[in-house]
């Protein structure tokens, strides 16, 4: 494997001066091409118009998420040591006989 | 990058753009766009260097809000165009259009004596040869999209796995699973030439 190693190393020299050599002919791109990166950058409108996209949203998410999951922890043990038993009573009444439930919960 | 006293600086040419100055942007472009064609034209084919860093600058443009004063214009653009490079292979690699073809035989005669050499100073004489080019592209074809971009970030160009890391905009972890993988594709890949001589 130490030959191959080797052979790597050798192989990766070639390639690095080769990639190095790599570098484009154009020197300096025209004035068409600086106009059509303008005309792109103008269909755009203003950077400042960009702001509050969603993926604004889906980060703003993630930085709640550690918050969410504290309160989770905390609604949990709170539901523990107060009234799990009561809303356990409800759940399983409203799963046996969710209509009853449903008009005696809105005071029928 | 030096400027004449005389010229708005890159924090003055932001500023004014943020504010609606659309055509501020101009500036930008004609001060760094030789600075982005070298990079690109490092990482995508020659025909491709002009679309490629049209997008470099419209990227940059729609990202011009989140824009960090702190790190330089030319540091922020040579990010946006790593990952459009990146991107650019990406795409290319999902509609299939990197060719798969193996070495000829006198690019397999030529990367053989090439091996077989100690001078550094060989190595950069033929580099500039046109087999070389065509390995290199052979050995670049075979690589995945990213594992093509690390390797050429950190084994071609020297970049810290950190440094390459922060350009791609992936963790230092995946850069360096990604090198590590990269490498163990070219050392098959010449255990492989080895064999089917």
């Amino acid at each position: 494997m130490n030959v191959f190693k080797d052979k790597f190393e050798r192989f990766k020299t070639i390639l690095s001066a080769a990639h190095q050599s790599n570098a484009p002919d154009i020197e300096s791109p025209s004035a068409q091409w600086r106009n059509g990166v303008m005309r792109s950058v103008r269909e755009i409108g203003t950077p400042a118009s960009q702001t509050g996209r969603p993926a604004d949203f889906v980060q703003l998410t993630w930085r709640l998420a550690p918050v969410a999951l504290l309160l989770m922890i905390i609604l949990s043990l709170y539901i523990i040591e107060t009234g799990a038993t009561i809303s356990h009573q409800i759940i399983a009444m409203s799963v046996s006989e969710p209509a009853s439930t449903y008009l005696a919960y809105i005071g029928f | 990058m030096p400027h004449k006293s005389a010229e708005p600086t890159d924090r003055d040419v932001v500023r004014r753009v943020l504010a609606g100055d659309i055509n501020a942007f101009e500036v930008l472009v004609a001060r760094y766009q030789a600075y982005v064609f070298s990079i690109v034209g490092r990482h995508v084919p020659t025909q491709n260097v002009e679309d490629v860093a049209h997008d470099v600058f419209v990227r940059a443009y729609r990202s011009l809000p989140k824009y960090q004063q702190k790190s330089g214009v030319s540091q922020w653009l040579r990010g946006i165009a790593v990952r459009t490079c990146a991107d650019f292979w990406r795409e290319r690699y999902r509609r299939r259009e990197v060719p798969m073809s193996r070495l000829g035989g006198n690019q397999r005669e030529w990367l053989e004596n090439m091996l077989a050499h100690d001078s550094v100073a060989a190595y950069h004489k033929a580099a500039r040869q046109q087999e070389a080019r065509q390995i290199l592209n052979w050995a670049l074809g075979r690589l995945s999209a990213q594992e093509r971009m690390v390797l050429e970030l950190v084994h071609l160009e020297g970049y810290s796995v950190k440094e390459a890391a922060g350009l791609l905009g992936c963790s230092a972890a995946n850069v360096k699973i990604r090198a590590f993988r990269a490498r163990k594709k070219i050392q098959k890949l010449l255990a492989d030439e080895e064999v089917s001589r």
